[in-house]
């Protein structure tokens, strides 16, 4: 997932127009990376990939995210609190149907303000 | 903020729905559920109606929906937000009390305020319909003091004096229009007693500038009245003699006979519509190519006969009108052409009222008198005026003068009349279709001269061609190179049919005679081959001489030729030279 295909499939000019973005069920493994850099995005809908651990760590650059749905992954640890502090504006936060399986991973949505 | 975890493995363990509402602060809603109040609050509990995982908190967790914009999408995430605090609102027992509270708190502000509100519109309101109401009176009370006329006494100083001054304009402008219309009818009746009068006075007097007598200075009078009008000059004869020293004899000498105007006699002259100026009475009279149909071989000793019948075709019961009528026709001297008369008479007869005009014949009726003076003809015109007015109507005849001026308009009116009429009856002759076969046959004729005409012209070229070919005196033929190409060609062609097809035309150079043989084609050849297409038409009969066979090796200078037409018994040979 790159900047260039985002681009591309979203048709902005730059990131900073994006604000909603869909990728459902496109068995993308890390692609919040490259979401990162989109300062307004305001939606993300996830579901049906493949995203893991380590790619979420990069959450915590979504000031003003207010939306995400990471149903359907296969996620089975959550980073810890501090990501999740970041997060100001979430509002709706979808991670059913994952392998959370860890007392201390709900420990880390603590961290949610 | 609402969160879902259902379907993890963490979900299984205990306690975990407990541990997280409670250490989330902004959480109101976890998976499928709102959390209430009496999950918050621990050993709290409000009853089934706000029991945690009630059927009441369940959230619909909304599904992707396949908006067409992100727009969209953001305000559906507005509204999704918008319902889950709804629900936590109405389900939760401390939310709703404080919600009842304040309510009825506001209420009870708002009694007091409307209260006071409502006073002081009834006091608006009062002082309102009050101004209305004296409005409508006073409008009522104009409206009857106008009726009654009394307008005045609702009026103030100031419209009074406005509406005196405003009466005393409008009276003086009546009493101006009054005198002007008084004075313009004045006017204009006075205007008329003179127009009144002063024609009167033209009539009068000044007839003779009407008629012009200075410059025709002739009287015409009929012929039947010659007594009466001798009966007035010899009354003016010694005025004359005494200022002009003229005899009687030389003024008779002046009456002669009228030759310029003939008359058709529209009625007897006493049944001319009386008029108070007698002397510009009019006949009808004609002048110019129009000729008097005397019937001459009428004998004059007719009129005389007692089988004469004209008493009981014209007049059946009235005598004494009857004589008096026969009379004037017998002084007249008048000729009748009886046929027409009586067609007209039993005309009249039939439709007494319509065929008024009986004497459809014309006369020459008149008598002219040419005074050598004109203060003469004045004179006598004068006294005619003072002897009219004499008579008596009832018994004696008027002396009717007639002016030349007026016998000229007549006469042209009459002229444009007749042209008139065969005008339009020669129009109506020109829809006949008698006019439209004779066109044609015109045309026809036409046709057929200009036919002959061509035809004589193409025989005397004919005739000069066969002049021509008479003199040649050689047996040589000299042909255009042109020509001869063509005739090569001609000849490859009808070399089968040994005729030209396209030639009515044949000629042929005898040896012995050095003369040409031409010959019509006129019967279909024994050999079968055809026709020209010219030999019926275009040569005339005198063309068609004997052929006259030549002898094929008699045939001298071959050589020399550029082509020979070679005539056998009954088809042409075509021998190139070689």
């Amino acid at each position: 997932m790159t900047e260039s295909l985002l681009l591309r499939l979203t048709e902005c000019d730059s990131l900073q127009e994006i604000r909603v973005i869909s990728l459902r069920n496109q068995q993308l493994t890390g692609c919040l990376k490259t979401l990162a850099k989109c300062e307004n995005l305001t939606i993300a809908y996830l579901q049906g990939n493949f995203i893991q651990e380590k790619d979420l760590m990069h959450l915590q650059s979504f000031s003003n995210l207010k939306k995400i749905d990471l149903s359907d992954n296969s996620i089975t640890s959550l980073p810890p609190a501090k990501v999740f502090t970041g997060l100001s504006q979430l509002k709706f936060l979808y991670l059913h149907n994952n392998n959370i399986s860890n007392w201390s991973d709900l420990q880390a949505l603590v961290g949610i303000p | 903020m609402h969160l879902t975890l259902f379907s993890n493995p963490v979900c299984s363990i205990p306690g975990y729905r407990h541990f997280l509402v409670n250490s989330i602060q902004s959480l109101l809603a976890l998976d499928n559920f709102v959390i209430t109040d009496e999950e918050r609050i621990e050993d709290a509990s409000f009853g089934y109606r706000f029991r945690g995982l009630n059927e009441f908190m369940k959230l619909h967790i909304p599904d992707y929906t396949k908006e067409k914009s992100a727009e969209q999408h953001l305000f559906n995430l507005e509204v999704d937000v918008y319902r889950l605090r709804r629900i936590f609102e109405r389900n939760s027992p401390s939310v709703l009390i404080q919600s009842l509270y304040r309510g009825y708190r506001s209420r009870n502000y708002v009694k007091i305020y409307f209260n006071e509100r409502r006073q002081k519109i009834m006091k608006i309101q009062k002082i309102a319909r009050g101004f209305l109401l004296r409005l409508k009176l006073k409008k009522d009370l104009k409206d009857m003091l106008r009726y009654t006329n009394e307008e005045h006494l609702m009026m103030s100083n100031v419209e009074l004096r406005k509406r005196a001054a405003a009466r005393r304009i409008y009276e003086t402008m009546m009493e101006y229009h009054v005198k002007k219309e008084t004075m313009r009818r004045r006017i204009a009746a006075a205007l008329k007693l003179q127009t009144y009068y002063r024609m009167r006075y033209v009539k009068n007097t000044s007839f003779i500038n009407a008629l012009q007598l200075s410059k025709y200075p002739r009287i015409y009078i009929l012929k039947e009245q010659k007594p009466i009008f001798i009966k007035i000059v010899k009354k003016l004869m010694p005025l004359f003699e005494d200022k002009h020293g003229i005899q009687f004899e030389d003024l008779m000498e002046c009456l002669k006979e009228d030759k310029k105007y003939d008359t058709i006699r529209v009625t007897e002259p006493d049944m001319f519509p009386r008029k108070p100026l007698p002397l510009v009475q009019f006949t009808k009279p004609i002048h110019g190519n129009f000729k008097v149909q005397y019937n001459k071989s009428l004998p004059p000793d007719k009129f005389a006969d007692p089988n004469f019948t004209l008493r009981d075709y014209i007049f059946s019961d009235d005598k004494p009108w009857t004589d008096a009528a026969l009379k004037i026709l017998t002084n007249r001297s008048c000729h009748f052409n009886m046929e027409k008369l009586q067609k007209t008479l039993e005309g009249l007869k039939k439709n007494p009222f319509i065929n008024q005009f009986v004497f459809q014949d014309q006369y020459k009726d008149f008598l002219v008198f040419e005074p050598p003076r004109l203060d003469i003809a004045i004179t006598i015109c004068f006294s005619v005026l003072d002897y009219n007015r004499a008579v008596n109507i009832h018994e004696d005849q008027q002396m009717i003068l007639f002016f030349e001026r007026l016998l000229e308009r007549v006469a042209a009116i009459a002229a444009i009349k007749n042209a008139f009429k065969a005008y339009k009856w020669r129009q109506s002759r020109a829809q006949l279709p008698i006019y439209e076969i004779i066109e044609k046959r015109a045309a026809n004729c036409i046709q057929s001269i200009w036919s002959d005409w061509k035809i004589k012209k193409r025989m005397i070229a004919l005739g000069n061609i066969k002049r021509h070919v008479d003199r040649i005196q050689s047996n040589t033929l000299y042909i255009e190179q042109s020509i001869y190409q063509n005739l090569n060609e001609i000849a490859a062609k009808i070399h089968d049919q040994y005729r030209f097809t396209e030639q009515s035309v044949m000629f042929d150079f005898n040896p012995h005679t050095y003369q040409i043989h031409m010959q019509v084609q006129e019967n279909i050849p024994q050999d079968g081959s055809v026709p020209g297409r010219y030999s019926q038409i275009s040569v005339p009969r005198w063309f068609n001489l004997a052929l006259k066979v030549p002898d094929f090796l008699a045939t001298q200078n071959v050589n020399n030729l550029l082509a020979l037409f070679h005539f056998s018994v009954g088809d042409c040979r075509v021998v190139p030279s070689t």
